[in-house]
This record gives structure tokens, C-alpha cells and sequence, in this order.
């Protein structure tokens, strides 16, 4: 049993698993206890703590004559909000540059060096160890946290868990304790990252200068996770350890030059770019041998390894020009050639411009007109290619089963490889109009952009007559246009006294215009159970597909003998993901050396289909299924009969609710739309002696997620859908809940 | 001044000469094989054949189900004849990339390229059948 219908807490004596785990760790004396079917005193919000994290930066730089360097190192420690989680960060850098006497050669360099530790990152999505899972779509109610936490284990080291597979074996069924979840099942990583560059350049005429420089990017990631023995799944130990680098070898030569009303810079350079992965990982086989010993060479049968290669290059040419005149007419060109080496001969090499032009007519009215401070108007065009991903031209096979040990099996793969791809193209075009007024107190900012994506690579789903699921291939036309426009004023402005506000606001809306010849559809992404993302000619790109409600000619949804919503036959196309107007609203306060921030965010017109609200009511977790006393009442669907007549027959709660599952997707589907106060933060700064040791001293506090407004159940933060990691945009499954974070920052400077 | 100049160029040139290491060899999977003999292909169409014939899905919950020898007891779908039609659509998918696996069999042992090679690992003729056989 793993969901909650039970009966009311009326406080009535039950054996509950706690009872029995008890009385099994003490050897099964006597008889086992039992405790009333009542509220749980810790309820799964006492699961979560107080995650702390602190963090220390120290800094020092110096110039000198003919050279510079500075060095800086800060350090991070965090305590998450899960149990047995942790992150700790080492960040260090060094920078400086040397320059020859005539001061004509400069040689600089700067390195990062990054190393981070984690433990216990949170399982995501439908995973047996992601505890939201269990928390708010498979699980009961009236477990006590402080229970589960209690008894995870028994004293031999087994695992003890609330969904037991009956009264007499104590394995777990489905779901793990979400504390052996924590514990036992954990993982943990490492990265060390490095990246910087070294370069030189040279002054050779007062206007031109040519200037060297290679970057390189490299990490190396090791990740290690646990299953442990005893668990519902079967105990597991991988091991993956992943490497890459990145280098860039970048030549330019720039130009810069005055000529009375007219000025000039132009650049010409090339760009080497190289790009090498690698991953490599390890997994037992047939679970663990001895528990709590994490190596491969435990496993049961023979551990197996996997590894991975892939390699890539871009080779560049490029240049830019800009012409002004007057310092208010400005043209600029660019042009770029890339050659890649994951697109066939023939097709590698693209070639794409852009142009801008902008005209700060302000300058016209300069000392003429007081009220206008700054004006530009700016038209622009521009193209981007873009290659691919490795490995896409040419078919090879996929290892498969083998039959005899001495023969391997080789299939097709999935996917049909092209070697007719070309490069995807993007152009765009963009107006906007900038200006401001009264000494810049009030202004505003509006773009206009329309972009149009061709030949973008995709693997499309083939059918299955070709002996493939999927072909890489060059698809359609995606088209882009909206506005975005920001406005910020200063209406209070005095010597103790300042307010400032800025609002921006943004509408995009997108088509998919066309995809492949005789494909009208592509799965961008499905979730576990309803619904799928997708891209469908004609509609916006991100369309969720799932059943809907079946409606009569009046927009009435329908609802079936036993009185319960009908289902459309196939998918149908019943929402967008991508919001049509989002932006954000600041404001800042100044009253004497106090300030004040407070900065608010929204959403509007997207959608999500939730995994967890989904189940949450199939399984009588959310407090839907019991609230209005609907399970003792029973719930009426709103809609008609078949017959044409209002529906008014009552159905049991569970009925109604598990009808979530088997009825339309669309039950399922969340607006999220929100208002969201964003960051709070508030500050003194002390005025200081320029005499002192200390110059400069600032405290301050800030707030971050306070509050959300408007979503459409108070589950979730809609925010965390779009967002959250190991979810696509638009569709739910077990997020974590978002944190709010409050912080105290001291600022000292020498 | 001329002299900066062509420390320039001649830096270009390295780069412009680094630059032209073969980018479409780079191109090339480490990770699958290009070529595989006849024999091994046969081996795995054939295991994925029965692999996606006996398996959970089609046999399990669908077949077995059908003629009344298994019946579900959490997802009933199957049982009230329900089919989910990306499951139904996968059983076709299955089929048909067994077809074409046997297809490529017969023709490693048809292309003039290949055939002498594939022969080592029975007569091209013999494979062929085997192939069609299975084919139907």
C-alpha cells in the first residue's frame, strides 16, 4: 500500500509499521504495540533543515610600472536543506600582465583554478531515491518524519521502511525509507576545473596592434553513486569519471584610427578551436557481495565499463568594421567563416554577416534641447550557422547481446546518421529605439526582434518502415518576434532622500513553421506517464501533448455513465510551455547612508503538466482529496452527460481522483503564471575616515524567494518547474521545493 | 616595423598550419563500429527478434494477457484492452529493425565489396537464406 485513502484520524489503535519494527528489533518479545491513526506530530515538512553556507573572499592586487598582478581566493561551505547533503567551493585565481619598457609589448596571463565537493545532491524525477516522489505522490500521510528517521535501519543493518512488503517481511515493496534514501543511497562528486589564458600583444603603429592569445578550459568531474544492500532497488556501485578540455588559439590584428569627422576600427583575426571529451564509468553487476563495500570488484558478477570519445574542431575567420561620423552615425559590419568538423565535406564551411547601424540623434539637439539627455535609434541584421554534434554523418553499429560467447552481436542503431547535413542558419533582424529624458531621471528602452532558425539538426522520428526510430536530418523553419521594453525613472531625488524605479517587460511568441517533409511533429521530450514535449508545424514551439477533455459543441466538458470525465482518443495539443510576457519590477530606496532594494519578478501564459499533482490527488496525498469533506460527500463533475444534460452524479472522492490518472491529461495541467517578490535587501554603509586603517565598512542583509503570488495551487512554485534542475521546461516530476535564502554580508575595505 | 610585420605573418602561417590537421578524420566514431562481419549481425537480429517477442511487453502484458493466460494486477491497461499506443507503435518499430538487420545481412554477402570477406563466415548464398528466412 503506498497510498493515502485510509480512514479519518479518529484517533482508533493500529498497528502501525513503527510498531512492528520496533518489536522486531527488540527479537519479537511478546506482542508489538500499537499507536493511534492520528496526524503525524512531524510532518514532512520537519524533513527538511536549515541549509547554512558561508563563504569568504580575500583579494589583493597591485600595480606597478610596467606590470600588474593580483591574486584572489575564496572559499564556500554549504549545509543543505536535505539531510546528509553538502557542498563545499575553492576558488582561486591569479592575473597579471608585464609590458616592455616602451611599454609597445604586453604580456598577460590570468588562471582560475576551481574545486568543488558534494554530497547527497538531490535525486530528481521519477527515481526510487528522489524523496519529493515520496513525499507528495506515492506515500501516506500519517507517517511520523522523526519515526523514519529513527528506524531506517534495524540493529543487523537491514532496512526498516513504512511500505513494507507484509506484516511478516519487512523488505521494503516500492518505496525505500526516505531517510535510507538519504543515508544509505547517497552520492557524492568531485570537480576540478581550470581555465585561463596567456596572451601577448604587440603595438606595432600607434593605430594597429596584433595581439596572440590561447585560452584552455579543462575539468575533470568524478562522480560516485551508491545503492546500498537492502534497499528496493538493486544494491549498485557506479563510478563515473568524466574529462575535458577545451582550447582556443585566437590571432587578431586591430585597427583604430580618427580622420576629423570620421572614426574607424576594424579588426581581422582567426580562432583555432579545439574540443576533446571523454567519459569513462564503471557499474556492478547483479548487485553488491558484501554491503557497505563500495568498489567495483564487489559485484556479484563481472563489473562492467563503458567508455566515450568525442572529439571536435572549429577553424574561423573573421572580421569587423565599425564607421563613425560625428559621433552620431555609427555603421558596423562583421563577417565570420567557420569550418567544422562535425558537418561533411562540402557542407562544413559557412559564412555569416551582420550589420548595425545606430544614429544618436540627441546629438543634433545638443544644448538646444534641455529635456532630451540621450536618444539612439538602432537597425540591425544578422546571421548565425551553426554546426553540430560529432558523429552524425556517418552509420556505424551498436553493440548488442551476444548469443554464444565467442560471437558478439552487432544491430543498426536507432538513429539513421546523414551525410547530407548542412549548417543551421538563424537571421534576425532588430529594431530599437532608446532614450532618455531631465538629465536621465526617466527613460526608456524598446527592441523589436524578429529571428527566423533554418535547417536546425534534430533527429526526427522516422517511421519504423525505415528500420530506424530516428534520422538526423536538417528540419524546417522556427520563427521568433517579440518586444522587449524597459523603463526606469528617478522621481525622488535628494540630498537624504532618493527613489529609483526600473520595470522591464518582455512578449515573445514563437512559430514552428515548418519541420521535415511529411513530419508535422518532433518529441522534444516525454514524461513518465501523460504527456509529451513537442514542436508541431503551425502551433508555437513547446507545445504539450496529452489527452484532453472531450467538450460538446457549447465548450462543455463531458463526462461518462459512471459520472467521470471522457478522455479524447489520441493527444491533442493542450497547452504551451513557453510564457507569453514575463518581467521584472526593482526598486531602490536610499534614506541617508540607509538603502533599500526590493525587486519583484512575473510570469504569464505558460503552462506545465505535473507528474506530482498527478498523483499527489490519485493517491490522496494533497490535501484536494479530503479538504470540503469531498470523501465523505463524494465530488460532482462539472460538465454534461452524453445525453446533453448537466451532469449531477456523485462519485466517490477516490473515484473522482484516480480518474486524474485514467482520464484526461489535461487534469493535470498548471498555469505558471506568478508574481514573485524576488529579493529584499537592505544596508548601511559607514562613512569613514580616509585616514583609517579600514576605509570603507558596509553591512547589509538580504532576502532572496520570499513570497510567490498568483500560481495555480499552492503546491508548487511554478518558478522551480521553469527552472529546476532535471526537469524540461514543462513538465513536473517530484521537484524539490524551492528555498528561500536570507543573508548577512560585511564588506571591508583597506 | 617590416620586421614586426613578418613575425606576424610567419605567425599566422603556424597557426593557418596547425589549423589544416585533418578535421574529417576527426569525424570519424571511436565510439561504434563502421564495420562489423556478416555473422555477428545475424547473431544480434536474430537475439533481438526473440528479445522484443518475448519480452515483458508484448508477450507479458499484451499476448499472454490476450489468450487468457496472465492477467495484470496494478496497471490493467492491457487487461480491459486499452493499448497505449506508444507501446502498440514500439512493437512495429521493433519488428521492422529486426527486418532491417536481416536485410543488411544480405546484402553484406550481395555487395561486391563485402561478399569475399563475409564469406569466411559461411557461403554467401547459405547466409542470404538463412537471412530470408527470418525475414519472413
Amino acid at each position: 500500500m503506498d497510498e493515502s485513502w485510509g480512514p479519518k484520524y479518529d484517533g482508533r489503535q493500529v498497528l502501525a509499521w513503527y510498531d512492528l519494527a520496533k518489536w522486531e528489533a527488540n527479537g519479537k518479545v511478546g506482542n508489538p504495540t500499537t499507536s493511534a491513526w492520528s496526524a503525524p506530530k512531524h510532518d514532512y515538512e520537519d524533513f527538511f533543515e536549515t541549509g547554512v553556507s558561508y563563504t569568504n573572499n580575500v583579494a589583493i592586487s597591485k600595480v606597478y610600472d610596467n606590470s600588474a598582478f593580483r591574486i584572489s581566493y575564496t572559499n564556500m561551505s554549504l549545509g543543505g536543506y536535505l539531510p546528509n547533503s553538502s557542498l563545499y567551493k575553492n576558488v582561486f585565481n591569479v592575473s597579471g600582465n608585464i609590458m616592455s619598457p616602451d611599454k609597445k609589448l604586453n604580456v598577460f596571463t590570468s588562471v582560475n583554478f576551481y574545486n568543488n565537493r558534494a554530497k547527497g545532491r538531490q535525486d530528481t524525477g521519477y527515481g526510487d531515491n528522489n524523496i519529493m516522489a515520496k513525499f507528495t505522490q506515492w506515500g501516506q500521510r500519517q507517517l511520523d518524519v522523526e519515526e523514519l528517521k529513527d528506524m531506517y535501519r534495524y540493529p543487523e543493518g537491514t532496512q526498516a521502511t513504512w511500505n513494507r512488503n507484509s506484516a511478516d517481511d519487512p523488505t521494503p515493496a516500492y518505496h525505500n525509507n526516505m531517510y535510507w534514501s538519504r543515508y544509505m543511497n547517497y552520492q557524492n562528486d568531485t570537480r576540478n576545473r581550470i581555465y585561463g589564458n596567456v596572451g601577448a600583444s604587440y603595438q606595432i603603429l600607434p593605430q594597429l596592434k596584433a595581439q596572440y592569445k590561447v585560452n584552455l578550459d579543462f575539468f575533470v568531474d568524478k562522480q560516485y553513486e551508491r545503492n546500498a544492500v537492502g534497499s528496493q532497488e538493486q544494491s549498485r556501485y557506479k563510478e563515473i569519471s568524466r574529462q575535458q578540455y577545451e582550447i582556443n588559439h585566437e590571432l587578431m590584428l586591430m585597427y583604430k584610427q580618427d580622420f576629423s569627422d570620421f572614426s574607424l576600427s576594424a579588426n581581422a583575426g582567426m580562432n583555432i578551436m579545439k574540443n576533446n571529451f571523454e567519459y569513462v564509468y564503471g557499474e556492478t553487476q547483479g548487485g553488491l557481495a558484501i554491503p557497505e563495500f563500495y568498489n567495483l570488484a564487489n559485484s556479484m558478477m563481472q563489473a562492467a565499463a563503458y567508455n566515450h570519445r568525442r572529439e571536435k574542431s572549429i577553424n574561423s575567420l573573421f572580421a569587423d568594421i565599425t564607421v563613425g561620423w560625428k559621433n552620431m552615425l555609427y555603421l558596423e559590419g562583421t563577417v565570420r567563416g567557420d569550418k567544422s568538423s562535425t558537418l561533411p565535406k562540402g557542407n562544413n564551411t559557412y559564412v555569416y554577416p551582420s550589420i548595425t547601424a545606430s544614429w544618436l540623434f540627441s546629438e543634433l539637439f545638443r544644448g538646444k534641447a534641455g529635456w532630451l539627455s540621450f536618444g539612439k535609434l538602432r537597425v540591425g541584421f544578422a546571421q548565425v550557422g551553426n554546426d553540430t554534434d560529432p558523429y552524425q554523418l556517418y552509420n556505424t553499429y551498436t553493440q548488442y547481446t551476444n548469443i554464444d560467447p565467442t560471437t558478439p552481436g552487432y544491430r543498426l542503431p536507432d538513429t539513421m546518421q546523414n551525410p547530407n547535413l548542412k549548417p543551421e542558419r538563424t537571421s534576425s533582424w532588430e529594431i530599437g529605439l532608446e532614450m532618455n529624458f531631465l538629465n536621465n531621471r526617466l527613460g526608456f528602452d524598446f527592441t523589436y526582434y524578429s529571428t527566423n532558425t533554418k535547417d536546425e539538426i534534430l533527429p526526427l522520428s522516422v517511421s519504423g518502415a525505415t528500420g530506424y526510430f530516428y534520422k538526423y536530418v536538417n528540419s524546417g523553419e522556427i520563427g521568433n518576434k517579440g518586444i522587449e521594453i524597459g523603463v526606469h525613472a528617478t522621481p525622488i531625488k535628494a540630498r537624504s532622500f532618493e527613489w529609483s524605479t526600473h520595470l522591464t517587460l518582455a512578449h515573445n511568441k514563437n512559430k514552428v513553421k515548418s519541420l521535415a517533409e511529411g513530419v508535422d511533429y518532433y518529441r522534444i521530450a516525454s514524461a513518465p506517464f501523460q504527456v509529451e514535449i513537442g514542436a508541431k508545424v503551425g502551433e508555437e514551439y513547446g507545445v504539450i501533448m496529452g489527452t484532453n477533455y472531450v467538450y460538446d459543441e457549447n465548450g462543455n466538458k463531458l463526462v461518462d455513465e459512471n459520472g467521470l470525465y471522457i478522455a479524447s482518443d489520441g493527444n491533442e495539443v493542450i497547452g504551451h510551455i513557453f510564457p507569453d510576457f514575463t518581467g521584472g519590477w526593482s526598486n531602490a530606496f536610499r534614506f541617508h547612508n540607509f538603502d533599500l532594494n526590493v525587486q519583484l519578478d512575473f510570469s504569464k501564459d505558460g503552462k506545465y503538466h505535473s507528474t506530482t499533482w498527478l498523483y499527489g490527488r490519485y493517491c490522496g496525498m494533497f490535501e484536494e482529496t479530503a479538504a470540503n469533506n469531498v470523501r465523505e460527500t463524494g465530488i460532482i463533475s462539472e460538465g454534461y452527460t452524453l445525453e446533453g444534460k448537466p451532469n449531477t452524479q456523485v462519485v466517490s472522492a477516490r473515484d473522482y481522483y484516480e480518474n486524474i490518472y485514467t482520464g484526461p491529461a489535461a487534469q493535470n495541467l498548471l498555469k505558471s503564471d506568478y508574481i514573485k517578490l524576488r529579493e529584499v535587501s537592505i544596508g548601511y554603509t559607514f562613512k569613514l575616515k580616509n585616514e583609517w586603517f579600514v576605509k570603507g565598512l558596509r553591512l547589509s542583509a538580504y532576502g532572496r524567494n520570499l513570497a510567490v503570488w498568483g500560481p495555480d495551487t499552492k503546491h508548487f512554485d511554478p518558478e522551480m518547474i521553469v527552472t529546476g534542475s532535471g526537469n524540461i521546461q514543462g513538465i513536473e516530476g517530484g521537484v524539490t521545493p524551492m528555498v528561500s535564502t536570507y543573508g548577512f554580508t560585511v564588506n571591508l575595505k583597506f | 616595423m617590416k620586421k614586426h610585420l613578418k613575425y606576424t605573418l610567419v605567425g599566422w602561417l603556424c597557426l593557418a598550419a596547425a589549423a589544416c590537421e585533418n578535421q574529417e578524420s576527426m569525424n570519424i566514431d571511436p565510439n561504434a563500429a563502421s564495420s562489423v562481419p556478416s555473422n555477428m549481425v545475424m547473431n544480434a537480429a536474430e537475439k533481438w527478434t526473440v528479445d522484443n517477442i518475448y519480452d515483458v511487453w508484448f508477450s507479458g502484458r499484451q499476448c499472454l494477457v490476450y489468450t487468457q493466460q496472465w492477467s495484470q494486477r496494478s496497471y490493467t491497461e492491457e487487461d480491459r484492452y486499452q493499448i497505449r499506443e506508444t507501446i502498440n507503435n514500439r512493437y512495429f518499430k521493433h519488428l521492422y529493425m529486426a527486418l532491417n538487420n536481416f536485410q543488411r545481412v544480405i546484402n553484406l554477402n550481395t555487395d561486391k565489396t563485402t561478399k569475399s570477406a563475409n564469406s569466411a563466415y559461411g557461403a554467401n548464398c547459405n547466409q542470404i537464406a538463412a537471412a530470408m528466412i527470418m525475414k519472413v
